[in-house]
This record gives structure tokens, C-alpha cells and sequence, in this order.
């Protein structure tokens, strides 16, 4: 462990990343203690410049805006990091399974991640909110769903290295069944990869809402959102441009910590070759 | 503080005759030597899309494109002007039959020519009126269209209608060449000032100048390109500054006060525009059955904050809760304005002394500024323990999804949404009340059944005055009742380059006179 913090110590991408990460994880988690202003409150007039009394000035509506901003990651990080782990849970066992079992199984998930892999992702979550309805369960869902066929894809080149092991072997020989060789002998040896898939998957899901609520179809305003933010200042660019600046700082800054982070933690991880195949 | 006394209010009202009186010397003169110039193209970007479904067969049909459009194409008997008066186009008489208002008999203009070179008669308005009473709910009220000569025309309408001639100016009015109910005015061929070139729905629409238009001299303009960006606001703006477009159609106030300054652009407002309608559905079970909630409700709603936020305060008007807009001369406002304490009176009497959970209210963007509009409607009402949800539907498919198949005995019913509606006269609009229609919530009781009746008598009432009185009652009846609300409207707006001249917006945006439009 002194060795990986020694060689985390010399990554100062890493390190610049996990503090942007560390950041935005803090403030998220305080933001309904330390914002000055209730968010959804109309306290002013409409795009108000910034003062003593509000620090980024009022929104289109005449909220405080450091507030918003301050509460704007909080539904987009929670929503990001459940899909990201239904991806990298429900992609990693599938993929596992998968290599285990081969045969008719393994071409059916592979083609049915050949195919989602086909369809842009933006398209098929917009499909799913307006199918559906805009709640927050079914957009965490659907890219939770979505991004575990690129987790399937990675797990199971891993499944199938790992396949080949003599433990693995040893479990088969003494009689266990398939759902305990890859809970039990499987799983633990790729979880690092899973490590890095949930970050990564993360990393894109976070995008992926921002997106969608700049869109209209994602979280629904009043609720404050970073992409919700964007869409509403954009009226205002010319004359108030910070009300646009801010939020897409935010976002870019998050994204930008998480993909630094992950990339050193899997090169301490020794994972650069799967890192490349999962970042296409 | 500051005072006026007597001699300054003269000297300001010397001051302003003068500047006025220069003002019609100089300034009047320049604008009447400028002389119209005839060609040129006028390219703009509408906001609004049609909520019907167009395919290759139908996208030349009026009830396909884009109302806004309409008229550009097709020529209505009647025409309605930016106060919300009535004018005859191409009919050059309308008059009731008899003192029953039941029956009108209209003459048409001669010599107008359809874009095809044959002359529009009576056989075709009678044609395209028996198709409008199916089709479209306004004409529904006409049972029987016959043809009393080479150019007249005979309605039978259901009922007495003294604002029958509103009927026919409306977009869903056009006369189209006569042909079977099942092809007719597929051809896109119509007697108005531009023919179609090309269609694409909801995308865009190319016309050009008709030389035969039947009024002589009109249009000024060679062709006309319309770009439809509904919900791309920022998109027809960026277009409007690089000059792609000469104009933008029904902006968000907000959004054309970033041209207030600029030399290049010009903000036209017309004096209405739309208003937003909450249905308030009252099914079984359904909150709105009690009409203290529906009065708390509205008495919960900040409407000047609405007007503040969603229409910079200058573009917008406070709604009564009845469809009229407030330029209208029989527009009464909504007595004692918000009362706070009122509507938690009245819902605690309801029993709901700790505030009442409305659940989740629909809206789509239908324009530009409903996002802000219902965000400070849900958080206004909050003060009364009013909560309630917002969510937005995109616009595709928002009808059916608003409205339902409104069969209660399937347990279907329309939901608590929006949708805007726009200016019309007082006969149309108090008519959208009715417990028939979607945006009543299907409003009944004794005293929906005597606002009908309200309702039927001004409808035989000639007498304009008379009229006025009883769409006054039955403005009370809905202040009283609130089947409905509509809290807020606001002005048409349009941001337009200065090249483009004689372009004043209307509150019904299917009304512009574009054959007048010329460019400099």
C-alpha cells in the first residue's frame, strides 16, 4: 500500500484529478448545509449581477445561483455513479458469464452488445425517458443498462484469460456449480478492472445527464442541475455569461478529475491495456 | 418626492405636442416618401411546429403545415386585424339571413384565381366548408353549406352565432379548390399571394409570388423561405445574426431584449398573443372536484410574478381564468387579485388545513418561456402549502398525451397539464369552457349549465354592447368556479432585421398580412 501512495505521489495528474474528484464529492455531499439561499426560493429580480449578497448574482427566475450551483451536482453525481455501478456489477457478471458458458449464451450477449454498441446512447436513453417517463429511476436505469455492454464486452476478454487458470480449473474439477466459479473464483480477479470501468462509466454517465437535462429530458426543473443550468442561462450568454460559465466548469472540471484519476489509478493498477479498450 | 404642479404639466404637454408635430412633419414624411420595393426573399424562423402528423401525401394540405403559414397560401372569407377585429377578405359580403343569427349568407369576391389559373366560385368554398365542418372544431357548428349562386354562399349553423364571421377567418378556414372530401387541398393550391414550392414539414417551406393575388399590385416580396426551429430558440437567433434569417417568429421576451440596442434589428410586439390553460381534470377522486381547491389554487398563483419573471414584466398580461385576452373590450379582470391567506382558508374549509399535494402538472415548451412560466407557478403556490410537481413532455405527441382518449369509462381521463391557446374573439374563446371541451376539465354543474346559457344567449344577441354584458356574467361565473386557470399571458413578439418593412406582428400570428411585407 506505502508503495502504491509512493508511486500515486510522482502521478500528479492523478493526484490533481483524485483532489477534483475529492472536491466535488465534498461539496455535493455538504451543499444543503452550507448553501447560503434556499435554491428554489424566488429572492430577487431576474439576472441580477453578483454582490456581496449573492456572489454569482440571481438566476432567470431570480434564485441565488451559487446556491443552485453548489446543489446543481449532487442529483447528476448520484445519478452518474448508480448507473456507473449497475453498469460495471451487471456488465462484469454478465461478461463473466458469458466467457463461462460460451455457446448459444455468449452469442446471444454478444450480439446483443454488438448491436447497443450500433446505436448512439443519447438516442437510446431520450427513447427510454420519453417511452418511459422523465423520472430519475428509469434514466439511472437505462444508462445503467447502456453502459454495461461495453463493461460486458472487457469483462469477458478478462473472463476468458482468466478462464484458463488453474484455480479456476480446480474449482471446476471439484464439482462447483458455474454461479459459484464466477462469484467466487472469477469476479475477485477482475475487480480492478470493474474499479476503473465504474469510474470511467461514470465519468460518461455524468456527461450523458448533463446532457440530457440541457435537452429537456432529464432531471426536471425546478430540481437545481448543472445542465438544466446551462440550457436556462443560455438566453442570457451575451449579457450574463457566468450563469452559463459556471455549471459547464462544474461539469467539465468533475469529468476531467474522474478521467485524470482513473487513468493513473489504472496505470498503478497495471490496467493501461484495459483502460485502452474500455475508453473506446 | 418630487411633485408636478400645473405649470409643468403644461410646459410637458407644449413640449410633447411640439416633438409630436415635428415628429409627423419630418419623420412621417420620410417613412410616406419611402416607396414599397417590389422582390427579394423574406427568410425566417418560426418557434412553432403543427402538432398533426404530416406524410408525403398530406404535406401540402392547410391542416399540415404550420398555421402561421396558412394564410400566405390559402384566403379566408373573413380576416381578423391586430385588434382583434373582423374584416372581409375574400368574401365581400356576410350578413344573417334572418334576426334567428342561424342562417349566413356570404358572397364572395369575383375574379379571384386560384394558383392554378381557375377562378375560385362558390362550388368551391362549399366544397372546402364541408370540409372544415368535419375537420375542424371551430366549423363543427355548420351543419349545412349550399351554393345560392355563381359566387354565394348559404351557412346553417347548429345555433345562433352573432360572431359567425370569425369562424371564417380562421387558419382552419381556407377556401380550397373544390375537389372530394378525400383529396381536397392536398394540391397545396390556394388563392393567397405566395404558392408553395416546397414542403417539408415542420422543416421547411419555400413559396414564391402568385402574380394573379387578387389583391392588385401585392404581394411585394419574389419568395419567401420559413425555417421551422421549434424549441432551437438560440438556433434561429444565432441564424438571425449571421443573416441566414431576417427575422425570428413568436421570441421569448427575454431573449429580444438582447436586441433592444442593436441598430440592425427591430423588436415588433403586437398587442396579445397566447396565454397558457391549466386543465383541471375532475374525475372521481380527482382534487378538482372540490371548487374551494380550484379557488385556492388560483388565489395561490403570483400571477405579477409571472408576468415579472416569465415576461420581463413587459411583454405579459395577468389572465382572468377565461380564455379572452386582455386587450379584448370584454376582458373583466379577476377581483382582489393574490390572497394567500384566502386560499389557505379555503382549503382548510376543503379539508386540508396542513396544504394539499396536487401531484404533478404537465407542460411541454411549447414556447419559449413555459420553463420559467411553471416554475414560478409551482414555487408561488408553495406559500399557500400548495405543492405540486412539474414536468416537462417534449412537444411530439403532447396532444395525445395531454389529452388522453378522455373516455372516463375506461378509467382515461386528460391529465393536469397545460396547453397555450391563442387571442380570438369572445365567441370562440368563452365557448373553449364548455364541458365538452378538454381545457374545461369538463367543467359541469348548474353553473356550467348557466354559463351555457349565457353563453347560447349572446350568441343570438346582435347588438355588440349587449354581448359585452353577458360575457361579463359569465366572466364572473368563471372567477367564481375556476373550471380552469390561466394565470398569465403574453405578447406575440418578433425580432426582425430593419431591412425587412410593413412587418407589425399580430396577436394571432396566422393573421399577417406577409403580401403587404417588402424589403429595402
Amino acid at each position: 500500500m506505502t508503495l502504491f501512495f509512493r508511486r500515486l505521489v510522482r502521478r500528479p495528474l492523478t493526484l490533481f484529478g483524485l483532489v477534483l474528484v475529492g472536491l466535488h464529492l465534498l461539496v455535493a455531499l455538504v451543499a444543503p448545509w452550507i448553501t447560503p439561499y434556499d435554491p428554489l426560493k424566488l429572492l430577487d429580480a431576474p439576472l441580477e449581477p453578483p454582490t456581496e449578497a449573492y456572489w454569482l448574482g440571481t438566476d432567470e427566475l431570480g434564485r441565488d445561483f451559487f446556491s443552485r450551483l453548489l446543489l446543481g451536482g449532487q442529483i447528476s453525481i448520484i445519478a452518474a455513479a448508480c448507473a456507473g455501478l449497475i453498469a460495471a456489477i451487471g456488465g462484469g457478471l454478465l461478461g463473466l458469464a458469458s466467457a463461462y458458458h460460451r455457446g448459444l449464451f455468449d452469442d446471444v450477449v454478444s450480439r446483443l452488445v454488438e448491436m447497443k454498441l450500433s446505436i448512439p446512447s443519447i438516442l437510446l436513453v431520450s427513447l427510454f425517458v420519453t417511452g418511459f417517463g422523465q423520472s430519475l429511476a428509469v434514466l439511472v436505469l437505462t444508462m445503467g443498462l447502456i453502459y454495461m455492454m461495453g463493461v460486458i464486452r472487457t469483462s469477458r476478454a478478462m473472463g476468458l484469460v482468466i478462464l484458463e487458470q488453474g484455480y479456476v480449473k480446480a474449482a471446476q474439477l471439484r464439482g462447483e456449480s458455474s454461479f459459484a466459479i464466477i462469484l467466487r473464483e472469477m469476479l475477485p480477479n477482475i475487480l480492478d478492472l470493474l474499479t476503473v470501468e465504474f469510474a470511467l462509466r461514470t465519468s460518461s454517465a455524468l456527461l450523458l445527464v448533463s446532457a440530457l437535462s440541457f435537452l429537456g429530458l432529464g432531471v426536471s426543473p425546478p430540481t437545481p442541475d448543472w445542465g438544466l443550468m446551462i440550457q436556462s442561462g443560455l438566453q442570457s450568454i451575451r449579457s450574463e455569461p457566468w450563469l452559463v460559465l459556471a455549471p459547464s466548469l462544474c461539469i467539465s472540471s468533475l469529468v476531467i478529475g474522474i478521467n485524470f484519476a482513473t487513468e493513473g489509478v489504472a496505470g498503478l493498477l497495471g490496467l493501461e491495456a484495459a483502460r485502452g479498450a474500455t475508453g473506446k | 418626492m418630487s411633485t408636478i404642479n400645473r405649470r409643468d404639466l403644461l410646459k410637458a404637454g407644449a413640449g410633447a405636442a411640439l416633438l409630436s408635430a415635428l415628429d409627423a412633419a419630418f419623420l412621417g414624411d420620410a417613412i410616406a416618401q419611402e416607396q414599397p420595393k417590389r422582390g427579394g426573399t423574406l427568410s425566417y424562423a418560426q418557434l412553432s411546429a403543427n402538432r398533426r402528423s404530416a406524410g408525403p401525401n398530406n404535406s401540402r394540405h392547410p391542416y399540415f403545415i404550420v398555421d402561421a403559414n396558412t394564410k400566405q397560401i390559402w384566403s379566408t372569407p373573413t380576416w381578423v386585424n391586430p385588434e382583434l377585429g373582423l374584416e372581409l377578405e375574400i368574401a365581400t359580403k356576410l350578413e344573417p339571413a334572418d334576426g334567428s343569427l342561424k342562417v349566413w349568407d356570404m358572397t364572395l369576391r369575383e375574379g379571384v384565381m386560384f394558383h392554378d389559373m381557375t377562378e375560385m366560385t362558390a362550388a368551391d368554398a362549399v366544397a372546402s366548408f364541408n370540409y372544415h365542418r368535419q375537420n375542424a372544431p371551430f366549423a363543427r357548428q355548420i351543419t349545412k353549406v349550399e351554393q345560392i349562386g355563381k359566387y354565394a354562399v348559404r351557412f346553417t349553423l347548429e345555433a345562433g352565432n352573432a360572431e359567425f364571421g370569425y369562424v371564417l377567418a380562421e387558419y382552419n378556414s381556407p377556401i380550397m379548390k373544390a375537389a372530394p372530401l378525400e383529396t381536397i387541398g392536398l394540391d397545396g393550391i390556394g388563392t393567397g399571394a405566395f404558392k408553395i414550392v416546397q414542403s417539408d414539414p415542420n422543416r421547411l417551406m419555400i413559396l414564391e409570388r402568385f402574380e394573379s393575388y387578387w389583391r392588385k399590385g401585392l404581394p411585394h416580396l419574389d419568395r419567401i423561405e420559413i425555417h421551422n426551429r421549434e424549441g432551437q430558440q438560440e438556433s434561429a437567433l444565432n441564424g438571425l445574426r449571421s443573416g441566414q434569417f431576417d427575422a425570428v417568429m413568436n421570441i421569448d421576451g427575454r431573449a429580444a431584449l438582447q436586441f433592444q440596442n442593436d441598430p440592425n434589428f427591430e423588436i415588433e410586439t403586437a398587442r396579445g398573443g397566447y396565454s397558457f390553460v391549466i386543465q383541471l381534470p375532475k374525475h372521481p377522486g380527482s382534487p378538482f372536484l372540490d371548487k374551494r381547491v380550484r379557488q385556492a389554487f388560483a388565489y395561490a398563483i403570483d400571477r405579477e410574478a409571472i408576468v415579472r419573471v416569465a415576461y420581463s414584466g413587459r411583454f405579459g398580461w395577468i389572465g382572468n381564468d377565461s380564455h379572452l385576452m386582455v386587450t379584448d373590450a370584454a376582458f373583466v379582470p379577476r377581483a382582489g387579485g393574490r390572497d394567500v391567506a384566502k386560499a389557505k382558508q379555503l382549503l382548510a374549509e376543503a379539508g386540508h388545513p396542513n396544504g394539499i399535494n396536487l401531484g404533478t402538472l404537465y407542460w411541454s415548451p411549447q414556447l419559449p418561456e413555459a420553463g420559467r412560466y411553471f416554475q414560478v407557478l409551482q414555487q408561488s403556490v408553495k406559500d399557500a402549502g400548495i405543492t405540486l410537481t412539474i414536468e416537462e413532455r417534449p412537444n411530439d405527441g403532447y396532444i395525445q398525451f395531454r389529452t388522453g382518449d378522455n373516455d372516463l369509462s375506461k378509467g382515461n381521463f386528460h391529465k393536469f397539464a397545460m396547453t397555450a391557446v391563442g387571442s380570438r374573439n369572445p365567441g370562440i374563446s368563452l365557448f373553449r369552457m364548455r364541458a365538452a371541451f378538454v381545457e374545461s376539465g369538463h367543467w359541469r354543474g348548474p353553473e356550467h349549465d348557466k354559463y351555457l346559457a349565457l353563453y347560447n344567449q349572446a350568441m343570438v344577441t346582435p347588438d355588440a354592447a349587449k354581448r359585452k354584458a353577458i360575457y361579463a356574467e359569465m366572466q364572473a361565473i368563471l372567477h367564481e368556479e375556476v373550471p380552469a386557470i390561466l394565470p398569465a399571458g403574453g405578447n406575440t413578439l418578433m425580432v426582425k432585421r430593419k431591412h425587412m418593412r410593413n412587418m407589425p406582428y399580430h396577436p394571432q400570428i396566422w393573421s399577417i398580412r406577409y403580401e403587404e411585407i417588402w424589403r429595402a
